[in-house]
């Protein structure tokens, strides 16, 4: 079995056909990470083709410093960025229009939540710039900086944003349980 | 601390994300405030659920065959109009290689040994240039019989542009005619018309018993200025032996 730099040097010296190894490969985590953020599986779709589009055309580009997989994640998320920019600003004073958070625990309502697909319903009807930082916190397991870097903000603002994405995700879900 | 303050700490915490002074203050807070604590055991559990709906297995559509198809037909595209490109400038590259040249003319160097009847401008609308025409003597002069030496000493210009001087005239070099009836032309295609005068104008010398006569003349034919210079070398007696002439035309 052929590693993705073979691959990757086949494509490069004219072998075309190569790229479909690694499409048949990323294709999965590329479609889930787009849907995740874009929450649209018809665009989630485009917006997967794009990437490895994209990635084809930048192949020549693409130095084996790091993993493919990380390399291609960045473009997915640009691409998917993109595709909800007009709905990523966000203020601070977005802040007070979430309902203050009651004293009643929810802790019951999100753990008699065996259906994920719920949980995964209702991370999808966060505001894109919300969503997003969920996404890349718990679907990529990546830390407040990396996140700051891809998306081109600050720390404490990765932080903020997460805080609320997750308060918001509270109040949805004990609603869902009411 | 303040329950606001603590709630997004609780938040970073769960996704460990806090400095030691930061988890320090967040854990003595909860210890004191039972709805802080509360929301920290909500937000950890919270963490694990959206973890696990996330990662859910999820039915992904087929991309190999239109990623692949899109790629190679990428792929022909840009095969095809790279080979565009090396033929475009291929074709552009062999038309300057093969361009002909701008011909510069040598200036002609002519020496006749025919009587003029009077100074002839050779390439009278090639600017600038300058002829330069030693003629015989008028036909009123009666010219010695015996061959008079005339030196035309040719030398090289001071400007950047080039007078061709046919290699037998040496430059610097004296030139000795036997005859009186000599005709130089000086022509440069790219000399600038208020340069001409840097031309070093063969000039004849009076031997012994000689002398010579400078004369000019300046007319305006067609908007086209002539300054002719005009050298006679003649006896001391008198008596005209050659005539040398230096003319410059100005537009």
């Amino acid at each position: 079995m052929l590693s993705d730099q073979q691959i990757i040097g086949q494509v490069i010296k004219g072998k075309a056909e190569m790229f479909g190894e690694l499409v048949a490969r990323y294709q999965t985590p590329v479609f889930r990470l787009a849907f995740s953020i874009l929450a649209d599986r018809a665009e989630a779709e485009d917006a997967a083709q794009e990437v490895f589009i994209r990635a084809y055309s930048k192949l020549s580009s693409y130095t084996d410093s790091g993993k493919f997989w990380g390399w291609l994640r960045r473009i997915t998320v640009n691409i998917c960025l993109d595709k909800i920019r007009p709905y990523t600003v966000i203020s601070l004073d977005d802040v007070n229009e979430i309902p203050a958070q009651s004293g009643d625990s929810v802790y019951e309502s999100v753990a008699c939540s065996t259906e994920a697909t719920e949980l995964r319903e209702t991370i999808y009807q966060l505001p894109p710039a919300y969503r997003s930082v969920i996404v890349l916190k718990y679907l990529e397991d990546m830390n407040y900086a990396e996140i700051a870097e891809m998306l081109g903000e600050s720390i404490p603002n990765v932080r903020v944003r997460i805080h609320r994405a997750k308060k918001m995700l509270r109040e949805r879900m004990k609603v869902c349980a009411q | 601390m303040r329950c606001e303050e603590c709630e997004i700490l609780i938040s970073a915490c769960a996704d460990d994300e806090l400095s030691g002074t930061e988890r320090t203050e967040m854990l003595a807070h909860i210890c004191q405030c039972e709805s802080c604590h509360r929301l920290y055991e909500d937000i950890l559990v919270l963490h694990r659920n959206i973890t696990t709906a996330l990662r859910e297995p999820m039915e992904t559509p087929d991309l190999v065959s239109p990623v692949t198809a899109r790629v190679i037909y990428h792929s022909r595209a840009r095969f095809t109009w790279a080979w565009a490109a090396a033929l475009a400038l291929f074709i552009v590259f062999g038309y300057v290689i093969h361009k002909p040249a701008p011909q510069i003319k040598p200036a002609p160097v002519v020496v006749s040994t025919r009587p003029q009847p009077k100074p002839v401008v050779k390439h009278p609308r090639v600017l600038p240039s300058q002829t330069m025409v030693a003629t015989p003597a008028p036909k009123h002069v009666t010219v010695q019989p015996a061959p008079k030496r005339i030196a035309l000493y040719v030398r090289p210009p001071k400007t950047k542009h080039s007078v061709r001087v046919p290699k037998q005239y040496d430059i610097d070099s004296p030139i000795a005619m036997d005859t009186a009836e000599v005709v130089v032309e000086y022509s440069d295609m790219g000399l600038a018309a208020g340069h001409a005068a840097d031309l070093s104008a063969p000039v004849p010398v009076a031997g012994p018993g000689q002398r010579v006569i400078t004369t000019s003349e300046t007319t305006i034919v067609n908007g086209k200025k002539t300054e002719r210079m005009c050298y006679r070398v003649v006896d001391n007696d008198d008596k005209e032996t050659s005539t040398q002439g230096e003319t410059n035309e100005t537009p």
